[in-house]
């Protein structure tokens, strides 16, 4: 008798599992790589802490996150995306898209040149087909910088005075850098050796660009090359790395186009390095 | 009266059997109505919690029942499902309105015969889950287990659990994918317990709307039987291309979908408004748009519980009849031992008991038979209510 009334007893206090405590989100911004990170460092100043995942040194269009990474950004309040497929490994990950942010939505992208597959009956498809880059062209990224300023006014709106602030010194910068190429090359016909120089275009500029290998240029491209070369009257050739010696010379030579490098700035000080771009293109046109 | 109560034990224990017996029937009479009501009031509690916990609902057309228990509860239902673009509407609508946390769920699939549901991160933050070990899923192909799956299965982080195809012996359908357990969440006493948890982009992989594969484009990448032509820009592949049947962080970034994105099915979406008024716009207006229906579960879960109450009510007359039938057939039984103990009570009326001595001695028979039987039924309805499953996730 005692021992069924002491399991009874036990049995009526049986407790229910504890409540689990809301996993409510981080106060910091998650950016994934360069120039955006820089960007938003310049609007939020110390409001907000801002993480970049992406080791210094690695460039950010060949790099994927670790499951570390990862799980802290799920648990940011703001992430904030390059898009336009800077992001290529966004398509096999779990973020929450009520806090990530794609600034690049509503710029016109170029597009690249891709081959196509299907399976089958499949109707056919390719994986990635505008360049990355738009940032590449000053007023592009300024517009980029609009798209987060106004992500994080909606998340932080208590420090929307440092936002503005930082947004107003920052387009002002941006403006300067995007005049200085206009007035270096509005009226020049350029060439190109990645699709990404066309977003130069959007800046007054007029640049044809195509994806040239700068080891080692394939036929089809530099048949390209020549055409455009030969209708636009071209002297100019933007390489986003230095190419090989050997390329660069038989390009002066056959083609009559100087090579310069003009960066595609995903990794350092996207400033400095526009404008020592500008500055090569400078005195290639001088 | 104290030697009436030490005759009235001392006589239920040399009938030991006798008594137990009795004890016994009334004990599950009375246990009966006590273990029912206080199923029925967990079983209220967790549904009304849970349709408190999620404000408005939005799903396809139909029952609205299967919608609700669909979508809280993970239960198989018959309704179609809805579109990304519907989602997308409803996100685009609910910012017009002030704010409110969609959150999209697929329950169509399963994994070992529990619910697997595909879901977005967000769900997590708002149901307040978290994981007791691991990580939430954070690429395609990741699961993490509610407490009682893992716990059935004896799975735990690092182990691997396959999704149930749709038809094992139709080699048309999309073959299982194997999940990888990163995680498995804390146990939180709801539906959440017994489900298993992926990406939704996971989910729409097992139903064969998005896959992984490595560079079919490239020369030399495939086997050239694999390849059905090449031109410049095209490449067709032969269907035989066995796809990635497991996705995980080394190849997760090979996964794309396939179609419309507008036109992935979701099975329901759950709303979390930023305010009262808010909610009141978006359900307004959404609720209007055609093939689709905006719900409040808490109401729906009302309606339900109206006739689940009405069958407790039944349960009660039922039992209330049983009881009456059990206390007469054990009065019965106790007449009929007076009567076989006439020559017992004539010695006690011969040493000089008074002649309500007898009756006051049956009475004290019959009330520590009645105690015992108390006894029993808390220990009866303590043991149910522990040992059965929870109600609710069982529904």
């Amino acid at each position: 008798m005692r021992a069924f009334l002491c399991l009874a007893l036990l049995v009526g206090c049986s407790a229910d599992p504890e409540p689990v405590t809301r996993n409510a989100p981080e106060d910091v911004v998650y950016v994934t790589g360069e120039p955006l990170a820089w960007v938003t460092r310049r609007l939020v100043g110390d409001a907000v802490p801002v993480n970049c995942p992406v080791p210094e040194g690695t460039d950010p269009m060949h790099w994927g996150p670790e499951r570390e990474a990862l799980a802290a950004m799920q648990r940011a309040k703001l992430i904030l995306f390059h898009g336009a497929g800077y992001e290529s490994w966004s398509g096999g990950v779990s973020l929450p898209a009520s806090r990530t942010v794609d600034t690049s939505e509503g710029l016109e992208l170029v597009g690249r040149e891709s081959v196509t597959h299907s399976h089958g009956l499949d109707g056919e498809h390719s994986h990635g087909e505008v360049d990355p880059s738009p940032w590449l062209e000053p007023g592009l990224l300024a517009r980029q910088a609009g798209a987060a300023h106004r992500a994080l006014v909606a998340t932080w709106p208590e420090h929307q005075a440092t936002f503005d602030a930082g947004l107003a010194a920052l387009g002002a910068e941006l403006e300067a850098l995007a005049s200085d190429l206009v007035a270096t090359a509005a009226n020049t016909p350029l060439l190109g050796a990645s699709p990404a120089y066309e977003y130069l275009n959007q800046g007054s500029l007029d640049v044809r660009a195509f994806d040239v290998d700068p080891s080692e240029p394939s036929a089809g491209a530099l048949v390209k090359l020549e055409a455009a070369q030969s209708a636009r009257k071209a002297t100019i050739l933007l390489w986003p790395v230095e190419p090989a010696p050997e390329v660069a010379a038989k390009l002066e030579e056959h083609l009559g186009l100087t090579s310069v490098v003009f960066e595609i700035p995903s990794q350092g000080n996207y400033l400095e390095k526009q404008r020592a771009s500008l500055a090569r293109l400078r005195a290639a046109l001088e | 009266m104290r030697g009436l109560f030490v005759l009235a034990l001392a006589h239920a224990r040399h009938h030991a059997v006798r008594s137990l017996l009795l004890a016994t029937c009334l004990s599950i009479t009375i246990a009966l109505p006590i273990t029912t009501s206080s199923l029925m009031v967990r079983y209220e509690e967790d549904l009304v919690a849970r349709g408190q916990a999620t404000p408005l609902l939005a799903g396809p057309e139909g029952n609205r029942f299967d919608l609700t228990l669909g979508a809280l509860y993970f239960r198989a239902n018959p309704l179609r499902t809805l579109d990304m673009a519907s989602v997308d509407a409803l996100l685009a609508e609910a910012e017009k309105a002030g704010g409110a946390v969609v959150v999209p769920v697929h329950t169509r699939a399963s994994a070992r015969g529990h619910a697997l549901v595909g879901t977005v991160p967000e769900y997590f933050e708002v149901r307040g889950l978290a994981a007791a070990s691991g990580t939430l899923p954070v690429f395609v192909g990741d699961a993490v287990l509610g407490a009682r799956v893992a716990e059935a299965l004896e799975l735990k982080v690092g182990s691997t659990l396959f999704s149930d195809p749709e038809d094992a012996l139709d080699i048309a359908t999309p073959a299982a994918l194997e999940l990888a357990i990163t995680g498995v969440l804390a146990p939180t006493g709801t539906a959440d317990d017994d489900a298993v948890f992926v990406d939704l982009k996971t989910a729409w992989a097992i139903e064969g709307l998005g896959h992984g594969h490595g560079d079919v484009t490239a020369e030399g990448a495939l086997p050239e039987g694999f390849v059905l032509s090449r031109t410049e820009d095209q490449v067709a592949v032969s269907p035989a291309l066995i796809e990635e049947r497991r996705l995980s962080g080394a190849n997760a970034g090979t996964f794309h979908l396939h179609g419309d994105p507008a036109s992935l099915p979701v099975s329901a979406a759950l709303i979390f408004p930023d305010s009262r008024k808010a909610g009141t716009l978006l359900r307004s207006t959404a609720d209007r748009w055609e093939g689709l229906q905006v719900l409040a579960p808490a109401k729906v879960i009302d309606d339900l519980l109206a006739f689940v109450l009405e069958l407790k009510r039944l349960f009660d007359r039922l039992s209330s009849v049983l009881l009456l039938s059990a206390v007469l057939s054990s009065a019965l039984v106790l007449l009929l031992s007076a009567r076989l103990r006439e020559a017992e009570f004539r010695t006690l009326h011969a040493i000089g008991c008074a002649p309500s001595a007898v009756v006051k001695l049956v009475l004290l028979e019959a009330l520590c038979l009645v105690l015992f039987a108390l006894v029993l039924a808390a220990l009866w309805s303590g043991l149910a209510l522990t040992l059965l499953p929870n109600l609710i996730t069982t529904l």
